[in-house]
C-alpha cells in the first residue's frame, strides 16, 4: 500500500485557504545551516567578561574618585 | 566664598534619617539652602520635579528607586542638574556607572562627619563655580 500526498489549497474541513509551505533552505533541497562555535573566540570573549567584572568589583577610595574624575574632565 | 551668588536650592535624599540630618546640617553650613529631604529614589524625583533645585545629593541604596536610577530621571527632566552622589559603594563599576550616568561628584560615605563634610566643601566650591559661569554664559 502507498501513500502519495497531495497539496490542498482549501481546508477540506472548512474550507478555508491554507498557508502555502514557506519557500525554506530544505524546500529547495539545500541542507539545514550547521551552527558552528569557535571556542577560541568564545573563550576569548569570556574572558574579556571575566575580566571586565573583576574590575568592575574593584574598591576604590576618595582619591581614586577625585583621580578619575580630574581625568575625564581634562577628557572633555 | 562669592556672597552675590544666591543661595544654591539643595534636595537631600538618603533613606536613613539621621543620615539626611547629618548631611541637611553640613549643607548649609555652606551656605546653601535645603528645599527638601527625600528618604528614596522615587521622592527625590518627585520632589525634584516639583522644587527644580540647582543640586541633589543621592544616596545610592534606598528603598523604592535607587539613587543611580533616580539620578537618570532627574538628569533626564533638567540635564544641567548638579547631582552629588553620597554612598558607601565603593566599587569601580557603580562609581564609573554614575559618573557616566552625569554625576558630577561621587563622595565615598564616611563615618566622621567632618570628613563628610571636607568632601562637601570641596563639591561646594565647584558646584557654586559651574552656576556662576553658567550665569555670565
Amino acid at each position: 500500500m502507498s501513500h502519495t500526498t497531495t497539496q490542498v489549497s482549501a481546508c477540506p474541513h472548512c474550507g478555508g485557504a491554507l498557508k502555502a509551505p514557506e519557500a525554506g533552505s530544505r524546500a529547495n533541497g539545500a541542507k539545514p545551516e550547521i551552527m558552528r562555535y569557535d571556542l577560541e573566540n568564545l573563550l576569548a570573549e569570556s574572558a574579556t567578561d571575566k575580566a571586565y567584572d573583576e574590575s568592575a568589583q574593584v574598591r576604590v577610595t576618595q582619591q581614586d574618585i577625585r583621580n578619575l574624575l580630574a581625568k575625564r574632565r581634562k577628557g572633555k | 566664598m562669592n556672597r552675590a551668588l544666591p543661595k544654591l536650592r539643595v534636595i537631600v535624599a538618603d533613606d536613613e534619617f539621621h543620615v539626611r540630618q547629618v548631611i541637611t546640617a553640613i549643607v548649609r553650613s555652606l551656605g546653601a539652602d535645603v528645599v527638601a529631604e527625600a528618604a528614596d529614589g522615587a521622592q527625590a524625583v518627585e520632589l525634584f520635579a516639583r522644587l527644580r533645585p540647582d543640586v541633589v545629593i543621592l544616596d545610592i541604596n534606598m528603598p523604592r528607586m535607587r539613587g543611580d536610577d533616580a539620578l537618570a530621571r532627574i538628569l533626564a527632566i533638567e540635564p544641567r542638574t548638579l547631582a552629588i552622589m553620597m554612598t558607601a559603594q565603593d566599587t569601580a563599576g557603580t562609581v564609573h556607572d554614575c559618573l557616566d550616568r552625569g554625576a558630577s561628584h561621587y563622595i565615598l560615605k564616611s563615618t566622621r562627619a567632618e570628613e563628610i563634610q571636607r568632601l562637601l566643601a570641596e563639591c561646594w566650591a565647584d558646584c557654586e563655580l559651574t552656576i556662576q559661569q553658567r550665569e555670565v554664559a
